[in-house]
């Protein structure tokens, strides 16, 4: 799959380059500014990048390098996000992945929790918090694991085998019957009544116990003693045997791929999923690093990419752009399974995007119906642009005036002005019609001489523009 | 070790993420129109006093059978490869097992009592011969498009075309129809191959359980004042209209206002619950409408509640729990009867509610529920105390008087026998020779002619399910 290369990169202009940075970084739940990105001092009309045609490789190499300041970092976080109202310490695995990606940088440590993250929310290794077998603590272990696998630079075939010999994959398929026949087929892509009751005979010795028992998987001395052909090979015996075959298979990575592109490439038709997978089969991935960074610099996923955003990327991403800042519970609140949280407090799961709560993971598709869409845009309203933070120092929710008062951006006139609150939110400037009636508006209802109130009816515009909530095609 | 509360129904409706989550392709919308308009029906004017309301109430997981048919337990627990409890025989032990072969503590209780009060029949042979297909995403996609080609549209979807058809509204036309398709489930296959072809009003409108109103925009910081709020309103429309990607979210957004106001003026969870109280007002015990508490009794209240108060609603979707809750795959005994008594109660109440409604609103008796799953389970209980799949499931339908044929109320259909010998991992009911028996897609068929359509075997490739099939004696 072709990568954007910095020559490719280097033929945008300095608007696209930002759009495609953004849609880089904002799967990336996080952002670039328009500050940062360009220099402002002359103002919007002539947009003059500050980052190179080396700034896609320069993340990629980030992503690459150790942080050095990571136990600081997470210390910070725990201190900040994982508190009792009293003060005591508390963990959630659940609201955990989320907190520490926010306050890390890009980093090596920083790719492989997202990975990871990416990764729970798959049917591939979705803990599945929905049932009831299934509880924070497995969903922890699954994390963990991933995470180092990924900081070993484990292989995609053996972090599979690890995981499915495992409690926590147990407690998401109980019985040999549902086991075996979940692996092959989200695994392989296998539908096979007949090799789902080879498959259990092979773990017949295995079973999860019942909620008195604590749902403990356990594993008794009845093993099968016959040798059994399934998985096109011979001499499967036992449970470890099945699952060993069946990391082994050869079509393990191509489905794997395949689902990972589903995941990524969502509205893609079936013969460009097939070439995209086809393209990434070829290259022999090992790791899902491979798999990863394969496809977040291709051309294809940046360029050629129209899909709806997760909330994370949306309210994150954006966050980034606009000197956002979560309160400390933000993440709690987000991660809970709660349909009916306040209207401060949006969760994934209201707009069905629950995180790592699926049985089968996160549908590929971000759900649009109606009342899904009604609280991502909730959320864009009422967390990403809702407050003006006046105290730099101030730990509540909401955006810091460092967004408008920074000296470039005090010295704009109207226009400006507008073409730096849509570059920040959008990645675009106005057409010439939203200039035409919005600059205007700026200065209507006592929003004259102030900034902050200019910026938060750009803001409430912004939000009911279903372009706020997708990624556009083309740079 | 202390387990999380058990969660009851809040993350549903992943039916098309089902499909979608296990490879299967996206329904071609443009595949799907033509299909449906390439399809020659034959169409009768339905009564606009029998406008069908129909709640469909999906069991995702594959529910296990035996909460309404016991008939069997004797060989199943003689045969199985783990014991069963000795309160299910039908012996000097029997606790469990009705009069009419139901499981007493998973709802069968419930059942009896409106099996009696002739407000539901059950239909146990609901067998998948076409594809005996045990795969939770290929099983779902094929009942919620009424087909076992799983490619075509969604019930929901073939039903809103019937409806551009066949409008049984005499008063106004489909496109000014107010909430005609709604889900409690979000975006389900159910919904699924919707075109141009289908009126924007027609398309599906999603509610949470308790009716809150999201949809409500709330003024933050003074903003906007009512004419910018015009202007912003007007211009973001043109931008969406002008961008063109994703017209669903644009069409979303747009409706967000009329939702808001609908759902204000209709129907809000206080007014639901004050609706049932009124209801109760002279009764006692057992004579209370009760829904119970948590996340599917709460939805279900709320779709008998805007089904009693909004004619225009035809079609409500909800799960009767998430993706996977039916799937007792371990601990079987202990959850599946706790969940299907919940189910069953609600239901009851939901039957009860109706009921009550039909002295002052005589479209109540339109209102029908079905409840119906991918596919039934094993009856070998599996060392992890549960069962896994399998396929000849029992289907419920209650209340909707109006709409069936007389004596459909009140019935036991269809006769099971048990395959596998003792000590087998695998053993399944399966209609017994002679027994009446249908496709799964027999249930489409039937929604399908209740609006009219004479020959729905055409979006179904089945006849309708037959409600003028003796019944097994019933005894009372």
């Amino acid at each position: 799959m072709a990568r954007l290369t910095s020559s490719d990169y280097g033929l945008l202009t300095a608007e696209q380059k930002y759009t495609v940075a953004n849609r880089l970084l904002g799967t990336l739940y996080k952002g670039v500014s328009a500050r940062d990105f360009f220099d402002l001092r002359a103002g919007t009309t002539n947009l003059v990048a500050r980052k190179t045609a080396n700034y896609l490789e320069e993340i990629q190499a980030r992503l690459l390098l150790p942080d050095t300041n990571y136990s600081a970092t997470i210390a910070a976080a725990n201190e900040r996000y994982f508190k009792n109202f009293d003060g005591t310490a508390r963990r959630n695995s659940v609201e955990e992945p989320l907190t520490y990606m926010y306050s890390l940088d890009l980093s090596r440590e920083y790719l492989d929790f997202w990975m990871a993250y990416q990764l729970m929310n798959t049917i591939l290794f979705s803990p599945a918090m929905e049932l009831e077998t299934v509880d924070s603590i497995d969903m922890g272990n699954v994390f963990s694991r991933l995470v180092e696998a990924s900081r070993q630079n484990k292989s995609i075939r053996d972090t599979v085998y690890e995981h499915m010999v495992t409690q926590e994959n147990w407690r998401r398929f109980r019985s040999p019957e549902d086991n075996v026949r979940e692996m092959m087929e989200i695994y392989l892509q296998r539908f096979r009544d007949d090799d789902v009751q080879k498959g259990a005979q092979a773990c017949k010795n295995w079973y999860l116990t019942d909620d008195v028992e604590g749902y403990r998987l356990i594993k008794t001395i009845n093993i099968n003693q016959e040798s059994l052909s399934l998985l096109d090979t011979t001499n499967i015996v036992n449970c470890e045997d099945f699952y060993r075959a069946l990391a082994d298979h050869a079509q393990l990575i191509p489905i794997i791929v395949s689902r990972l592109v589903t995941q990524l490439f969502p509205n893609h038709d079936v013969s460009q999923h097939a070439l995209i997978v086809n393209s990434i089969v070829a290259t022999r991935p090992v790791t899902f690093r491979d798999i990863f960074l394969a496809v977040l610099f291709s051309k294809e996923y940046l360029l050629r990419n129209p899909r709806v955003k997760r909330l994370e990327e949306t309210v994150l991403g954006t966050g980034s752009r606009v000197d956002w800042q979560p309160h400390w519970r933000f993440f709690d609140y987000l991660t809970r399974v709660d349909p009916t949280a306040g209207e401060d407090r949006r969760t994934l799961m209201q707009m069905k995007q629950g995180t790592m709560l699926y049985k089968l993971g996160r549908d590929p598709a971000v759900a649009t119906d109606t009342l899904s869409l009604t609280y991502h845009q909730g959320a864009a309203r009422y967390t990403l642009f809702r407050t003006a933070l006046v105290d730099v120092t101030s730990t509540s929710m909401g955006w810091h005036l460092t967004f408008v008062d920074d000296p470039a951006v005090v010295a704009m006139n109207d226009s400006d002005f507008v073409d730096y609150v849509f570059l920040s939110t959008l990645t675009r400037k106005p057409t010439l019609r939203e200039r035409d009636l919005l600059v205007p508006l700026l200065n209507q209802a006592g929003r004259a001489t102030s900034r902050p109130a200019k910026a938060n009816l750009l803001f409430d515009y912004v939000s009911r523009l279903p372009e706020f909530y997708y990624v556009d095609q083309a740079g | 070790m202390k387990r999380r509360t058990f969660l009851q129904a809040a993350i549903a409706g992943a039916g098309f993420g089902v499909a979608k989550a296990y490879g299967l392709a996206q329904v071609n919308s443009t595949a799907a129109r033509s299909r449906l308009e390439g399809l020659r029906l034959d169409l009768a004017p339905v009564d606009p006093h029998k406008i069908p309301q129909i709640i469909s109430i999906f069991l995702y997981g594959g529910a296990s059978e035996l909460a309404g048919n016991l008939t069997n337990i004797g060989q199943i627990m003689r045969n199985s490869s783990t014991p069963y409890p000795p309160n299910l025989a039908q012996d000097a032990f029997n606790t469990q097992v009705t009069r009419n072969q139901f499981w007493a503590n998973a709802g069968g209780t419930a059942m009896e009592q409106m099996l009696r009060a002739k407000q539901m029949s059950i239909y146990r042979t609901v067998n998948r011969v076409l594809d005996d297909s045990k795969a939770h995403g290929l099983s779902v996609a094929q009942n919620a498009s009424g087909n076992v080609d799983a490619s075509m549209p969604g019930i929901a979807t073939t039903l809103a075309y019937i409806l551009t058809k066949n409008n049984p509204f005499l008063t106004k036309p489909v496109e000014q129809l107010v909430m005609p398709f709604v889900s409690f489930e979000g975006e389900s296959h159910i919904f699924s191959g919707a075109t141009e072809a289908i009126p924007r009003a027609l398309r599906p409108v999603s509610l949470s359980a308790t009716l809150q109103n999201p949809y409500e925009r709330v003024t933050v910081g003074g903003l906007p004042d009512g004419h910018t709020e015009d202007q912003l309103t007007l211009l973001a429309k043109e931008m969406a209209l002008e961008k063109r990607l994703f017209p669903e979210i644009g069409a979303a957004f747009s409706r967000r206002a009329d939702l808001a106001k609908a759902i204000k003026s209709m129907v809000d969870e206080p007014f639901v619950k004050e609706q049932v109280r009124q209801y109760n007002i002279g009764y006692a015990g057992a004579d209370l409408i009760d829904y119970g508490e948590g996340e599917f009794p709460s939805k279900l209240r709320a779709a008998v509640g805007l089904a009693l108060i909004n004619n225009d609603t035809v079609f409500i979707s909800l799960s009767g729990g998430g993706v996977g809750q039916w799937d007792d795959h371990s601990d079987g005994l202990v959850a599946y009867p706790k969940r299907m008594n919940s189910l069953m109660s609600a239901i009851r109440a939901a039957v009860l509610h109706i009921e009550r409604a039909a002295s002052d609103k005589p479209h109540a008796r339109n209102i029908l529920i079905n409840v119906y799953s991918e596919f039934g389970r094993n009856v070998s209980l599996n060392a992890s105390r549960g069962w896994d799949h399998g396929n000849n499931q029992s289907f419920m339908t209650f209340a909707g008087a109006n709409l069936r044929p007389l004596g459909a109320l009140g019935k036991i259909v269809g006769r099971t026998t048990t395959t596998g010998s003792k000590g087998d991992f695998r053993q399944f009911t399966t209609p017994s020779p002679n027994s009446y028996q249908c496709e799964p897609y027999a249930i489409a068929s039937r929604i399908y002619s209740y609006f009219g359509v004479r020959n729905p075997q055409v979006l179904t490739g089945v006849t309708p399910l037959d409600e003028t099939v003796a019944s097994e004696p019933v005894l009372t």
